[in-house]
Parts: C-alpha cells; structure tokens; sequence
C-alpha cells in the first residue's frame, strides 16, 4: 500500500459503494501540517500548503509538483545530453562534463501557468490549481548559454527546443517538448540545473536536469531535459502549438478562438501571495504581520498594497528589494486588529506600473490568474 | 524456454477474452439528467477501464464542467490514445456531465505527506540480470497485443518501456500477477518475471 492514490481510490470505493462515491467524502484523512494537495495523484500534481510558501526558499520536499506523464526512468551513469540542431558541434555530455563547466546559482519563482485554474469563473479543464502552485527555489547548474555557444549557434537559429525525457503513455500521446525563443535561451540567468536549494535535484523535479527560465511560466522549465536542439522555428508538437497558448485577444466563454490568435505563454504576471496569516488562521490579538511574497514575471515588484477592510481602503507594505529576474520580493505590513472577521486582499504592481486585478480576465486554459489575493481569518480578543 | 513460451499463448488467450463489453441496446444518447442505471454502470465501467490507464479519477472527479466541455475533454483523450470504443462516448460523457458538472458540490483533494510523497516514487528495483531474449519473446506473445509491439503502449495498453512502472518492480509484478481492470492476470513464474524485466529494461535511454 505505498501507492497513496490506490489508498485513497479503495477508500471511496469501500466507505462509498461505488468510485464516484469519493468526491462526496470530506477529506479522507485530516492532512498533516505541511501536506500536499494532491491535485491528481498519478501521475503527481501536488499544490503546496500556504505554509510551506511563508520562506523565502520553499522546502524540496513540499515543494509544488507538476506531472504531464510521471517521472522519466534515467540512470545517470548512462545518461549523455545531446545539444544538436543548427550548431557547429553536436555535443554528447555527460553529468561530470557538466558539472565541470562553470556553476551558476540563481534564486527563483516556479510557477504552473494553471496555478489559480480553479478560481475562474466559468470553471475550466485541467488540474484545479487553487494558490499553491508555486514556490521559489535555488537553482544551480549551467547557463543555457554556455552550452550554446560551446556547440556554436548557426545563424539560421532561432529557438532553442528542449526536449523533455517523460514517457507518454499512449502512442498517440504527444511527448512534452517545449521551444524557448533563442534571446531567453541565452538570458545569462536561464539554466540547465543540476542543483535544487543545494541539493542534487530530486526526481520529481527533472532529475538529472531540468531548464530553469527565470521569470517565465512553469511550462518553460522542462524537466528530465534529454535534449536540446537550436531550430529555425518554434517547435510543432502539441505542446507549444496548442497546448498553454492563450487568445490575444481574449474570447468569451463559448467562444471559440481563431488559431492565429493564440499566443505562447512566455513571462509570468504581477502578483502577490499572502502567506501569513494562513487562510481560516484565528489569531489572538495583538499585534500581527500580514506578509507574503510578491513577483512580476521578468519584471521587479515596485509596491504591494494591503486590504483588511473588504478592498475599501489600502496601505502600502514594505518590499524587499529584488534578488535577480524571476526572483520573488517579500512583503510585511504590521497590523493591529480589533477581534473579529478579517478579509485580507493583497496586490502587487510592478515596475512599468501595471498592478494585479481584481480578478484577471478569463481564458480558456485558465492560464495566469493573478486576482487579488484573498485569506480571511478570525481574530480574537 | 519453449515451455514458458507455450504458456505465455494461454495467457494472450484470456487477455482476448477480456475486452469491453458490448454495447447494449440502450440509446447512446440518453438524457443527461435522467440516467438509467443501466446507462449510467455502462459509463462508469468505461470512464474507470479506459482513464486510469493513464492517470488517477481525482484528475476528473475534481473537475466541475459543463456536457459540451466533457464530450471536447474525452474527445481530446481519445485523440491521445485512451481507447474509448466510439458507441460508449455518449454514455461516458452522459456520467461524467451528470457527476462532475458546473453544479456539483466541490471536490475534496486528498493530501499527501512529505514522506508518502517520496514513498510514492521510491525506486524498487527489480532483480539483476535475466535473459532479454526470452523476455522479448515472452514479451511479444503475452504482451504485445496490448502493449504495443515495441513496449511503448497500444492499443489498450499503456507504454512500459521508460514507464515509472519500471522502477516499481514489486507493483509491476503484482499487477502482472493479479492483473487489474481490463488487463487479466498473466501468471508468470519468478525467472521468466526477471526475463521480461531484463527486456523492457534493456529498452531504457
């Protein structure tokens, strides 16, 4: 019974009389602190508990996980990357070639571009993301770029495809391949990692490499990274053609978007999390610190303001500086409440001055939710 | 090895014999609201044999969609291989509106520790050596059919090869041994177990 997603499938099935039964179930087991929420149990898609969001570096283990077809099964002694294409070089490196190159670390936000999916309205398909689908991390290994240039980019390229090592399950499956536009392949803070929070990465996250692309969504980050190849074009497969594409402009709900209008995903929007006090939190009064963290995709996080009167009236909090692109700022505003029940809403404006909505305008995907945050909590005297 | 072989065709034999049952004369496109039970056991049967091939039910139990989006979310898996046979979509799409639509209470994730996380994709490795050779041709007559000539899934089978099935040796042959859901049990002995585990591994990158 080491397979938590067949536990929970036989409990509906017993206490229930039937598999449907299961989502009629409170919650299975009471979740321990610190828990993930398990969006899918197989392959895994695990939200982080608001908790393990308040550091500035989220913990490896309760860090957010986001599966397409499960682990790649890769034995690192055997493994080779191969960086080919339109490149004077094919190069074939192994781990210990690439841990000899030079060893960038970078602090950064990774983020599902579905993470705030399930608080669209009309509801959307895919993993119900609700605020978890984040977290900051350290990354290390190599640029990008220094592979590039070591294998030596030929002009005609003009995307940089990175292949990732899941396994899809069907034949008809399309295999998770995503193409990075050859200026952010070459951003000296975008990465083929090695290294999570100083620790060798852990298997759910791309072990033994995975790309880390500062400031852009999750779906940008390819994890069990086999290979890499300079293209003229952007690659075809699904995954960048149809798949985490976006109308420009936007549609309504029941409206079908032209194809030449959907945009890749590429940088993540402005916004704010509040990670303190957690949501349904009741706190004994005196005083309190509403904080959280604030990011703005490739941008840096100018001002973050603090609601805890229902959005009738703001305060500005104060912002930690930025520690590089697609790092996340801290946010702390001190706070004296009288007991009683408290809406808290956060949000954040960047540098160019654009500042989150209240609620961000819907997309088919249900890609990029940005909307104000929102906790509420008790006080008592 | 000629044996083992032989058995292995009794084994494809019952694999044969459990495919989907045959539609029944119930209309295809019942109302969604009013399922009969007969209707509503026929989607269930389908929407349990043919998605958890691929992933778990929380994936879908967790969703809140409207008819017209389930029909283009199962019509989408289809095209990605989940062999729904066409005179079941209806009733599929007729349950999964009727349970998981835009009105149905909110669904309660289950949670998972740290340490279950990890237990979860644990390696359990499978025992050293065997013979490939006899793997591959236990392999083609007791598997192929439905895992794909080449161990990378199909028709009704999912890939094996570089699965993370392959690294939970003690699931793998449990599944194996018990069968599960459409796939029967396929009564293996330890030796010819670690003969089939040296061939789809050998066909790891």
């Amino acid at each position: 019974m080491s397979d938590p997603s067949r536990r929970v499938i036989l409990a509906g099935l017993v206490a229930g009389g039937g598999w449907l039964a299961a989502s009629r179930f409170a919650r299975l087991r009471a979740a321990e602190p610190g828990a993930m929420v398990a969006r899918a149990s197989r392959p895994l898609d695990l939200e982080s508990s608001l908790a393990a969001l308040d550091e500035e570096f989220t913990p490896n283990d309760r860090f957010f996980v986001r599966s397409h077809f499960g682990p790649a099964v890769i034995d690192e002694r055997r493994f080779r990357l191969e960086i080919g294409g339109l490149v004077g070089k094919t190069l074939t490196l192994t781990m210990a070639e690439l841990r000899a190159m030079p060893k960038v670390t970078v602090p950064a936000v990774l983020q599902c571009s579905g993470n705030g999916r399930a608080l669209y309205r009309p509801r959307v398909p895919g993993a119900q993301w609700q605020r978890g689908g984040v977290g900051q991390a350290a990354w290390s290994g190599v640029r990008l770029g220094d592979l590039l240039r070591r294998a030596g980019i030929e002009p005609a390229g003009k995307f940089v495809r990175l292949g990732g090592g899941e396994r899809p399950p069907m034949p008809s499956t399309p295999s998770f391949v995503r193409s990075l536009p050859l200026d952010k392949a070459l951003h000296p803070a975008t990465l083929i990692a090695y290294e999570m929070n100083g620790a060798p990465l852990p298997l759910l996250h791309g072990a033994p490499l995975r790309a880390v692309v500062p400031g852009w969504v999750g779906d940008d980050w390819v994890k069990w990274l086999r290979s890499i190849r300079v293209e003229a074009a952007e690659d075809a497969g699904f995954y960048m053609k149809s798949g985490y594409r976006m109308p420009d402009p936007p549609i309504k709900p029941g409206e079908t978007a032209k194809p030449e209008s959907m945009r890749a995903m590429t940088s993540m929007v402005v916004k704010a999390l509040i990670t303190r006090p957690a949501a349904g939190a009741r706190l004994a009064g005196a005083g309190a610190l509403i904080a959280g963290f604030a990011f703005a995709g490739e941008r840096t996080v100018r001002a973050v303001e603090v609601s805890t009167d229902d959005g009738r009236s703001w305060s500005a909090a104060r912002v930690a500086p930025s520690k590089g692109i697609g790092s996340w700022q801290r946010f702390e505003l001190p706070w004296k409440p009288k007991p009683g029940s408290y809406r808290l809403l956060a949000r954040a404006t960047d540098d160019s001055g654009v500042t989150q909505p209240e609620r961000p305008v819907w997309n088919p995907g249900g890609y990029l939710w940005n909307g104000w945050d929102d906790v509420r909590c008790e006080v008592t005297s | 090895m000629r044996a083992r072989v032989v058995a292995a065709f009794v084994v494809v034999a019952a694999v044969a014999c459990k495919r989907s049952p045959p539609p029944s004369a119930a209309p295809a496109n019942a109302a969604p609201v009013t399922l009969s039970d007969e209707a509503r056991a026929r989607g269930q049967q389908t929407i349990e044999q043919n998605c958890q091939m691929c992933h778990a039910l929380d994936l879908v139990q967790s969703q809140r969609l409207g008819r017209a989006a389930w029909e283009k979310e199962l019509k989408k898996m289809i095209s990605w291989g989940a062999p729904v046979p066409p005179e079941e979509v209806a009733a599929a799409v007729s349950v999964l509106a009727d349970q998981f639509g835009v009105d149905t209470p909110p669904f309660s994730p289950s949670s998972m520790s740290a340490a279950e996380v990890a237990a979860s994709i644990a390696f359990d490795e499978p025992p050293s050596g065997g013979d490939a050779t006899h793997g591959a041709a236990v392999y083609r007559v007791a598997c192929a059919s439905c895992h794909g000539a080449d161990g990378g899934g199909g028709p009704v089978g999912p890939a094996l090869v570089e699965r993370p099935i392959m690294h939970r040796a003690h699931d793998f042959e449990a599944i194996v041994r018990d069968g599960r859901r459409r796939m029967p049990a396929v009564p293996l002995d330890a030796a010819t177990m670690r003969d089939l585990f040296a061939f789809l591994r050998a066909a790891h990158g």
